[in-house]
């Protein structure tokens, strides 16, 4: 006679459990992300310096990412100096100091905003366009069959994309510096009625030669940033064109987070 | 063909953002000035806040250098100063710290010195060193004036303030509501007994004035027997008074003039039995205004006219303003206390009392007489005293702008004043002092002025626009000639003292 017990049912992890592995695999994740962006970087300064140069595909993609976002940056570097001024205009008339709007534009542009501005624009429109071509790549196997012919695709495909983020933001951040500027201009003295030549002294008095090269550096820290945040996350991409999409998705909140957490630091370091 | 599209395209963009940089830096670079072309000075300041290295060094207004570099030395400040070439500096060359605007934005005013005094060398020390803040001091001012009225509201507040005084305001409100509601009632009960009584009491008043005036000597006895009265019972009043610690004799003597005072009340009211006699048979002018309708009309419109000038003084409004404005070639403060009085909303009477550090200059001749033979030496010198000024205008308003004539700092002068955006910005210009030898061209002043919040404006402008420079040799101090200023004030109007008043209370003597 054989007595039947019951089995016990299989219970999961408690939520304590799933919570740690869940901050632990994020974790991972994160330093994994770093450590691979950064062999990247290794691995395509590296090809960048061996032959063939392949000029031509350096060229499409300085084309596609910086002839590209002419119109996007210059508009958006219009605007943002027009707001700017408007905004700050109607603060300082308080203190019947407006002579100062130009200085504070001026500043505020070419230290921050422009670059800032620049690299997330080229970001939504370049960097989402080269992390899905790239995954596409990837996930129809397009890059092995570059494998197969000998041609390295990290030469190939991802140095031209990095070395145009990286020469490409810079000019975009003084296109915008440029438009913002005039755009600032028109509204604080054709609408506000700020005099030209406080307009223009003031401004020349209060800003620096090193306030327009840490824009610059900063644009193309962020540059550098983006582009391999964009080529690493596509070119590891899997999982079909699900994966295309959350690789895309990944690099795009990569890349914005990268930007200002870079700018706070490139800020604290040059001050 | 299609191959150089491309790079083409690439090399515009990075043309054009190559030439944009090279514009920016060219127009962010100062330039600077090199050891060669300036001279190194430096000076001791005890507050270098706000200064840093490229900060401006003007005379006149006019760049002239900037700070090369500030260090710390004890306690106080070392600042050198890269001074172009071309300025003449010498040893009693002054510089002064202050800011350009609200916001903090400081520069050096340098004085190069005068001829008499010998050239400073290169990395030598400017002595004087002026330690004015420009609008600290200004802010400073207003500070102290906050914090008097802090100081009045608070005593008041510890007069009436609390449970206790609430308690009270509360009580008087409540029996003043039970006044009024128990006197409409009384009103509405008795409106035609007191329509009489008023009507009677008209009549009474009337004919008593036309007695003063028709009878002035008997009123003028009824008036001296009066005050003998009074002295008498006040007399009487004071015997009383010392009966309870002394003894009767005087008690009785004032029973005796007590009579006698009863004697000459007897006799006054005899007079004035005479007179309403006559006043009731209509003789003298007492008796016409009662019998004339012609004449009582007369004096109805005169009380009219009365009751008019009584409301137009109820009406009338007044303004007290304090204003403190930063003179920054004079390096002072100048400072105002002003009346503004309102009879109508386009007219006002403006006093104002100034403290004004240019004081007032005055010339003198002098005559020396030689101990010997020979003519007397005369001399004419002229003085610069500190005294207040006063202003005395009249002003109307038409539309947009006010005209002011009369006293403008102790001398004849006009303004006009034209308001902007419901008269939150006022640009006001005045012309004054025509007569003074001094000067070449009368003293003109423009002035802007806005309403930054309720009862605090800010000001800004030019002083004696048309007149350079004048310094008096001795003080340095300027005394005619161009000055640009700028500060604040406060104003209170009378309503804002009323509202002061109900929400503290009345301070009371316990």
């Amino acid at each position: 006679m054989s007595i039947d017990t019951p089995s016990k049912p299989q219970r999961g992890p408690s939520i304590l459990v799933q919570s740690v592995e869940g901050v632990g695999q994020g974790l991972i994740g994160f330093v994994s992300n770093i450590g691979g962006v950064m062999s990247l970087l290794v691995d395509v300064v590296r090809w960048s310096l061996r032959r063939p140069l392949r000029l031509q595909n350096l060229f499409a993609q300085l084309d596609f990412v910086g002839v590209g976002s002419i119109f996007i940056v210059a508009l958006t570097g219009l605007f943002t100096g027009m707001v700017f001024a408007f905004q700050s205009s109607t603060a300082f008339e308080l203190f019947d100091a407006e002579s100062l709007v130009g200085p504070t534009v001026a500043l505020t542009l070419t230290r921050e905003l422009a670059p800032v501005f620049s690299a997330l624009m080229i970001t939504m429109r370049a960097g989402s366009a080269m992390c899905t071509e790239l995954g596409t790549m990837r996930v129809t196997e397009q890059v092995d069959a570059l494998e197969t012919m000998a041609v390295n695709p990290v030469q190939y495909l991802l140095v031209p994309r990095i070395q145009a983020g990286l020469f490409m933001t810079p000019a975009l951040t003084m296109l915008f510096n440029t438009a913002g500027m005039g755009g600032a201009y028109v509204v604080s003295v054709v609408v506000k009625g700020i005099s030209a030549g406080t307009f223009i002294s003031r401004t020349r008095q209060w800003m620096d030669p090193m306030d327009v090269w840490e824009g610059i550096i900063k644009g193309a820290i962020f540059g550098l940033s983006v582009a391999l945040i964009c080529c690493y996350k596509g070119y590891n991409a899997s999982g079909g064109a699900k994966g295309v999409g959350q690789a895309t998705t990944e690099a795009m909140v990569s890349s914005a987070l990268s930007i200002f957490i870079l700018d706070f630091i490139v800020g604290v370091l040059m001050h | 063909m299609k191959k150089l599209v491309t790079p083409f395209r690439v090399g515009l963009l990075v043309i054009a953002a190559g030439a944009f940089l090279v514009t920016f830096i060219l127009f962010a670079r100062k330039g600077g000035l090199s050891d060669r072309e300036s001279t190194k000075v430096w000076a001791y300041f005890k507050d270098a806040s706000g200064l840093s290295p490229k900060s401006r060094v003007q005379i006149a207004g006019i760049p002239v250098g900037e700070i090369s570099d500030i260090s710390l030395e004890g306690t106080r400040a070392k600042v050198w100063l890269k001074i172009r070439q071309g300025v003449d500096l010498r040893q009693d060359a002054a510089i002064t710290k202050r800011s350009e605007s609200l916001l903090g934005d400081f520069l050096l005013d340098l004085n190069p010195g005068t001829e008499q005094s010998p050239p400073l060398e290169n990395g030598g020390q400017i002595r004087r060193v002026i330690d004015t803040q420009g609008v600290e001091a200004v802010f400073e001012s207003l500070t102290q004036i906050t914090s008097d009225i802090q100081q009045v509201t608070g005593a008041l507040r510890q007069v009436l303030g609390g449970e206790k005084g609430t308690g009270s305001l509360e009580r008087i409100v409540e029996n003043l509501v039970r006044v009024s509601d128990s006197m409409d009632a009384t009103v509405r009960r008795n409106a035609d007994r007191l329509d009489t009584i008023l009507a009677n009491f008209e009549g009474v008043s009337s004919d008593v004035r036309n007695i003063t005036r028709s009878n002035q000597a008997e009123v003028g006895r009824i008036v001296d027997n009066v005050e003998l009265i009074t002295r008498d019972v006040r007399e009487v009043l004071a015997t009383v008074k010392n009966i309870v610690g002394s003894g009767e004799g005087e008690f009785k003597d004032s029973v005796a003039s007590l009579k006698q005072t009863l004697n000459k009340l007897d006799s006054t009211l005899g007079n004035l039995d005479e007179i309403t006699r006559k006043v009731k048979n209509g003789e003298g002018t007492a008796g016409m205004l009662l019998t004339d309708e012609q004449l009582g009309q007369k004096f109805s419109e005169a009380v009219s006219d009365v009751s008019e000038f009584a409301t137009r003084l109820t009406q009338l409004q007044t303004e007290v303003g304090l204003q403190s404005t930063y003179l920054v070639s004079q390096g002072r403060s100048k400072n105002s206390l002003s009346l503004r009085i309102i009879p109508k909303p386009d007219k006002y009477y403006l006093l104002e009392i100034i403290d004004d550090p240019r004081g007032k200059v005055e010339t003198q001749v002098v005559q020396t007489n030689p101990p010997s033979d020979g003519d007397p030496v005369i001399q004419t010198q002229k003085v610069t005293k500190e005294t207040f000024k006063v202003s005395l205008q009249f002003a109307k308003r038409y539309y947009f702008t006010t005209l002011r004539f009369g006293l403008i700092e102790s001398t004849g002068g006009v303004g006009a004043d034209v308001h902007l955006f419901d008269d939150a910005l006022t640009l006001k210009m005045d012309a004054f002092n025509f007569a003074a030898d001094e000067l070449r061209y009368p003293r003109l002043r423009a002035t802007l002025r806005a309403q930054a919040f309720d009862h605090l404006f800010v000001v800004a402008g030019m002083d004696d626009i048309l007149n350079a420079q004048q310094r008096d040799s001795a003080t340095q101090r300027l005394i005619a000639g161009r000055d640009f200023f700028f500060g604040g004030g406060l104003f209170f109007t009378d309503d804002d003292l009323k509202s002061i008043i109900t929400a503290t209370g009345v301070p009371s003597v316990r």
